[in-house]
């Protein structure tokens, strides 16, 4: 009787895998894979970051003149963040890109990504690029000083930390929206 | 199982039949009913990937970016790959795609464990052998606090439950690891970690019912406390529908059981960590009398309940210096209506501390000390204990030096755990472990370790009550069984492993084993019932083969195998002629399975687990009410349908056991429940 079974029971999964293994054959879409979906959201929410800011009068030089968006390599986005931005406009302010491996190089940017993934380089760069009104976005493991925003990758979610001290240290406004999606620390 | 007794009316009636040692029945007796394996609440756990993704993102709200699930399949797990020992990390995220509704159903998926469930509620598990209700070689921790009971050195995994979604990872090692985490560590460690409260903010909620198991509802809330803490509530509460015996009756073997807790984590300034965890549940299992023709006495509902709290403080730094201290509180309430009842609670107290000693060399120590004071039931029980109630310390430290040479590519780690405990005195746990990285895509490790099973109150104190006598078995009295100079149970491992990655989308994993057992507990005849004592020996080998491969994108497919083996015999002087069979046919000698992870389409998931498991032949004592207690060797199917109907909102729909009507996994042919086709849908929510 259980020799039946045990039979029957075989040949059950015998068929079952013959049924899946026809699912799976069904052909593939190429599509990107998920690490560059996590690129894609975070370039999105670097767009949306510009949409709920403020910086102070003095950070554009005319009231048509572009929003600029940097990166401090290493650059982790490869042409996401340039096809993110593409012909985008914030407020009538156009949207530019710069990449470059010095933090002196990007005193002039409104937000720049930091790149580095070691604290110590990280918490150099936050620190050279304080005092200019920078939005400053970086994805260590732990809240920094004068680090602005902080993604947070879950198993599943990107998320983001606002440092309040460090932004209104810098003079910025953010949106009670962005803020309300957000964790909040003040370091 | 003879040891029954099944009227009301006569509560010490103890219908044994004469040639059986009772006191194996009473073993059996206690791991089929009072102390059997699980049940577990826990809860669903479904989860499918998000929604569909736009190309242009920026068109979405934040609420929506929020809301995009970045998970690939390909990052279920990656394996320990550097880790000189057998682990298997079963991540969050497989969990969720198994639909795994509790954490002993979880660990079905780890490759070379051996999960039989006994009843609607209640599991065997154990690693390379020895499995029983009771299974007594593992050691168990969830969040850091050990839940094994000196009871019977095992765990009840009826009752060892946590909300499910927020499981980070569960690690299993397989093999000895007591040189760290101490005695009953001998073939296992299984590390239940859940997630920081900071990841775990919002509203979450499940729902499911199915066509055994009424119903698995559960919530958690996650909030922010001011700067640097969160928080986290969570209640939740299964029932689990009856299932049949062999024959077509109704087993009732039912349960339920509703749990709340909660988990707060704070960054305190200069670096300091305060975790502060608790939990409380109160279960009702229907459990049938057992009498001395199978379990066909009067239904009774038993209740069980239990509580902890646990603290853990962590300070300072990545590596050096950095230390944790924790204290754990823990209580519980068991009791089996005419057989046994026990009240625990248990207070431990640990410390850890590591040093980066040079570059290449990282110093790891800790001291830990527990006290776990029970209470238990007097007559008109059956299973006495002598003293009725026991204060059990144990005091350790462990001290463990990793070494890397050759550029780094070699780890050497030495250590040992000393311990000194009321029931076996001063105990040496060492274990030397060596890791090689021969190139970026091989690495192969070696262990030798000592490690021992402490004895427990059943080992040591119990005593069967024959009452006024039981004509034909017994005079009136008390009958020791347990023997106060039982030792530990030791053993000697030895292990070798390989791990390759062949491409960048399969890896194989690969264990091996020889365990020579010493010292294993024997029932010597000793009239009327017998006498423990440490006179069996035993040789058990095996391997382990795991898996991974990302077959597609949208595909991954985890095979696994395992052998085991094991030899037992009497030692010299020994009378026990019986429990080295019991052993030996306690786990099967082959199992293999394969996992299956696809994802046709953003929205959907398709995933399924298919296994088979080789003959049990004898998963437990054999007498005249269990009947045989060889188990067949059968194939399991189960596969779950996944559907996101908005983002954070899903529907899944699960199938278990597809292909029987039912079929038993453990224990005798009379009182073991058999596992039935079920169907099960589930509402899960998710708004962080």
């Amino acid at each position: 009787m259980n020799h039946v079974r045990h039979r029957r029971a075989l040949l059950g999964a015998w068929v079952s895998v013959l049924v899946l293994a026809t699912l799976w054959a069904e052909p593939v879409r190429a599509e990107p894979a998920d690490d560059a979906l996590a690129t894609r959201v975070k370039a999105a929410f670097l767009f949306n970051f510009v949409k709920f800011t403020i910086w102070p009068q003095g950070k554009f030089t005319s009231p048509s003149a572009p929003i600029v968006l940097c990166v401090l390599e290493p650059d982790p986005f490869g042409e996401t963040l340039e096809k993110t931005i593409a012909d985008k406009n914030v407020n009538g302010r156009p949207l530019l890109l710069y990449r470059s491996n010095r933090a002196a190089d990007l005193l002039g940017c409104h937000l720049a990504y930091l790149g580095a993934s070691d604290a110590s380089t990280l918490a150099a760069a936050l620190k050279q690029l304080a005092g200019h009104s920078i939005l400053l976005v970086h994805e260590n493991t732990q809240a920094l000083q004068n680090g602005g925003i902080r993604f947070m990758t879950s198993d599943r979610y990107i998320r983001f930390e606002v440092n309040l001290t460090a932004i209104e240290n810098e003079s910025l406004q953010l949106s009670s929206k962005l803020l309300a999606l957000s964790s909040v620390v003040r370091q | 199982m003879e040891c029954s007794n099944s009227s009301k009316s006569n509560p010490t009636k103890v219908n044994c039949k004469k040639r059986i040692q009772l006191q194996s029945s009473l073993i059996a007796c206690l791991a089929l009913l009072t102390v059997p394996a699980v049940g577990m609440a826990a809860m669903g756990s479904q989860r499918t990937e998000v929604a569909s993704v736009p190309d242009d993102l920026t068109a979405l709200s934040l609420d929506q970016l929020l809301n995009i699930e970045i998970t690939s399949v390909s990052r279920l797990a990656e394996p320990a790959s550097s880790a000189a020992a057998a682990i298997y990390v079963l991540t969050g995220a497989e969990i969720r795609r198994s639909g795994a509704r509790s954490i002993s159903e979880a660990l079905r998926l780890v490759p070379g464990m051996n999960v039989a469930q006994t009843s609607a509620t209640h599991y065997a598990i154990s690693a390379r052998g020895f499995n029983s209700g009771a299974a007594d070689k593992l050691e168990v921790l969830l969040d850091g606090r050990s839940v094994y009971s000196p009871l019977l050195s095992s765990v009840f995994w009826d009752v060892l439950d946590t909300y499910m979604p927020d499981i980070s990872r569960i690690e299993v090692i397989r093999g000895p690891g007591a040189a760290l985490w101490g005695s009953n560590a001998v073939n296992g460690v299984i590390n239940i970690i859940t997630k920081s409260a900071k990841d775990t903010h919002g509203v979450s909620a499940h729902a499911s019912a199915g066509t055994v198991d009424p119903y698995d509802v559960g919530a958690r809330l996650g909030l922010q406390l001011g700067q640097g803490g969160s928080l986290r509530l969570y209640a939740q509460g299964h029932a689990r529908g009856d299932e049949e015996f062999s024959n077509g009756s109704d087993a009732r073997d039912g349960s339920r059981i509703v749990q709340a807790g909660f988990r707060s984590d704070w960054n305190l300034a200069g670096n300091h960590d305060l975790t502060v965890s608790g939990d409380t549940y109160q279960a009702t299992e229907r459990s049938a009398t057992i009498t001395a023709t199978g379990p066909d006495g009067p239904v009774e509902d038993v209740p069980r309940s239990g509580g902890n709290l646990l603290v853990r403080w962590e300070c300072c730094g990545q590596e050096d210096g950095r230390w944790s201290m924790q204290g754990s509180y823990d209580t519980y309430h068991l009791f089996q209506p005419t057989v046994l009842e026990e009240r625990r609670r248990t207070v431990a107290l640990e410390f850890q501390q590591q040093w980066l000693l040079d570059q290449h060399n990282t110093l790891l120590y800790g001291l830990s000390w527990k006290n776990s004071r029970d209470e238990t039931g007097g007559p008109p029980l059956v299973a006495l204990f002598v003293p009725a109630s026991r204060t059990l310390d144990s005091y350790s430290g462990f001290v463990q030096d990793q070494l890397k040479f050759l550029d780094d590519a070699a780890t050497l780690t030495i250590g040992s755990k000393f311990e000194r405990n009321s029931l076996s005195g001063f105990e040496v746990q060492p274990s030397v472990r060596l890791g090689w990285q021969a190139s970026p895509k091989i690495f192969s490790w070696a262990a030798i370790s000592r490690a021992v099973r402490t004895p427990n109150r059943i080992n040591q104190d119990v005593a069967i009550n024959c009452g006024p006598g039981i004509p034909g078995l017994c005079g009136p009295g008390l009958f020791r069984v347990g023997n106060p100079d039982i030792d530990s149970e030791k053993i000697i491992a030895y292990e070798w492993g390989l791990r390759l990655r062949s491409t960048e989308r399969l890896s194989w994993d690969l264990a091996t084993y020889y365990n020579d057992y010493s010292s294993l507990i024997s029932s010597e005849s000793a009239p009327p019932f017998g006498a423990y004592d440490n006179k069996l020996k035993a040789k058990g080998y095996g391997a382990e083969l795991n898996l991974i491969w990302q077959a597609t994108n949208r595909l991954e497919l985890r095979p696994f195998y395992s052998l085991q083996v094991l030899d037992a015999r009497p030692a010299a002087g020994s009378t026990d002629t019986s429990t080295a069979a019991t052993l030996e046919g306690s786990s099967p000698r082959h199992q293999a399975g394969l996992k299956a992870y696809y994802t046709p389409a953003p929205r959907w998931a398709v995933d399924g687990f298919l296994r088979y498991v080789d003959t049990l032949a004898q998963s437990g004592v054999v007498s005249a009410s269990s009947g045989t207690t060889r188990v067949p060797a059968y194939v399991d199917l189960s596969l779950r349908l996944g559907y996101t109907l908005v983002p954070g909102l899903e529907l899944n729909l699960t199938g278990q056991n597809l292909l029987d009507s039912q079929h038993p996994e453990f224990g005798g042919v009379n009182t073991r429940s058999e596992l039935s086709r079920s169907l099960l849908l589930e509402v899960r929510w998710d708004l962080q």
